[in-house]
């Protein structure tokens, strides 16, 4: 029976020759491509969540006023965008009436 | 006198490098890449040994310095930072790995198996033909052993680092490091001799 120091020994030079890396030449080419990739796509970033952001905005703001303007209200004229908008968000419009 | 004037030149040389990765320099940046890419990928493709994760742990080191190196406090050298951080991207990618490997066995089809001439299959270029199915004995029993043993262990005596380049890097000093390479060799003596004298 081979004692077990000889054998993490023959083991350990099996392994002698290995992990010697040699550079193909372009590992900062590669790097480079995907920093410049991982660049261009956060820039993309702010400009896609805001054009978002705005599309889902006037999305609700729309359905808001459309929900409002169709459910029908015996207290007033909510088939009038203005009145409506008034009536859904409280808010006393100073406006000038002939 | 002339090596202390080398070292001191050095010195300043890494000083200046540092400066002008500070300010986004594109070519200090280049040749910071070029001094260490070689470093990073032996110690990532040691612990990893897969070729294309090792590759992505090591570019994913120079993105990391890139984007840090102006928080770089310079209280350990910019090498050992270097390493620890590509140690660190390493480690990540066995951690995931084994997750996933586990997340494979409770779910099979459902989590991408390991791609061929990965690290069960791949074997260094460096490895004689004839050493293989050794090397492959020695590898798997590396990876039965606890996590900091392991690193030591593949470090020190695989990869043939200095205590002086290594303890800085796992952040331990020489004794704990030592300590840590003696029971790894008696686990891996243990392992070994069960697979070559099988009762």
């Amino acid at each position: 029976m081979q004692h077990a120091e000889d054998i993490l020994e023959e083991h350990l030079l099996a392994v002698e020759g290995a992990c010697a890396y040699q550079s193909d030449g372009w590992f900062h080419a590669r790097l480079k491509a995907r920093m410049e990739a991982m660049s261009e796509a956060s820039s993309g970033i702010p400009i896609r969540r805001a054009s978002w952001a705005l599309g889902s905005l006037t999305l609700l703001l729309a359905l808001n006023l459309w929900t409002v303007g169709t459910t029908s209200d015996s207290s007033g004229d909510r088939s009038d965008p203005h009145v409506a908008f008034v009536q859904a968000y409280g808010m006393t419009l100073d406006i000038e009436t002939e | 006198m002339r090596s202390k004037s080398f070292v001191g030149a050095k010195e300043e040389g890494t000083q200046e490098l540092i400066r002008l990765l500070r300010q986004g320099d594109e070519a200090a940046f280049r040749q910071l890449v070029e001094t260490y890419h070689e470093r990073v990928m032996r110690l990532v493709l040691g612990i990893l040994r897969d070729p294309v994760e090792a590759e992505d742990a090591a570019q994913e080191t120079f993105i990391r310095i890139h984007e840090a190196i102006g928080g770089f406090r310079e209280d350990a050298r910019l090498s050992t930072w270097i390493h620890r951080i590509a140690l660190n991207r390493a480690l990540e990618k066995v951690r995931r790995n084994r997750l996933r490997e586990r997340l494979g066995a409770w779910l099979p089809g459902w989590v991408a198996q390991d791609r061929p001439g990965t690290r069960s299959a791949w074997m260094d270029p460096g490895i004689r033909a004839e050493d293989r199915e050794k090397a492959a004995a020695l590898y798997r029993a590396i990876d039965s052993l606890p996590r900091n043993q392991r690193i030591a262990f593949t470090l020190v005596v695989v990869q043939r680092m200095r205590y002086d380049e290594v303890c800085p890097i796992l952040g331990l000093g020489v004794k704990a490091v030592e300590s840590l390479v003696s029971r790894a060799k008696v686990g891996l003596r243990k392992k070994l001799e069960a697979y070559r004298n099988p009762k």
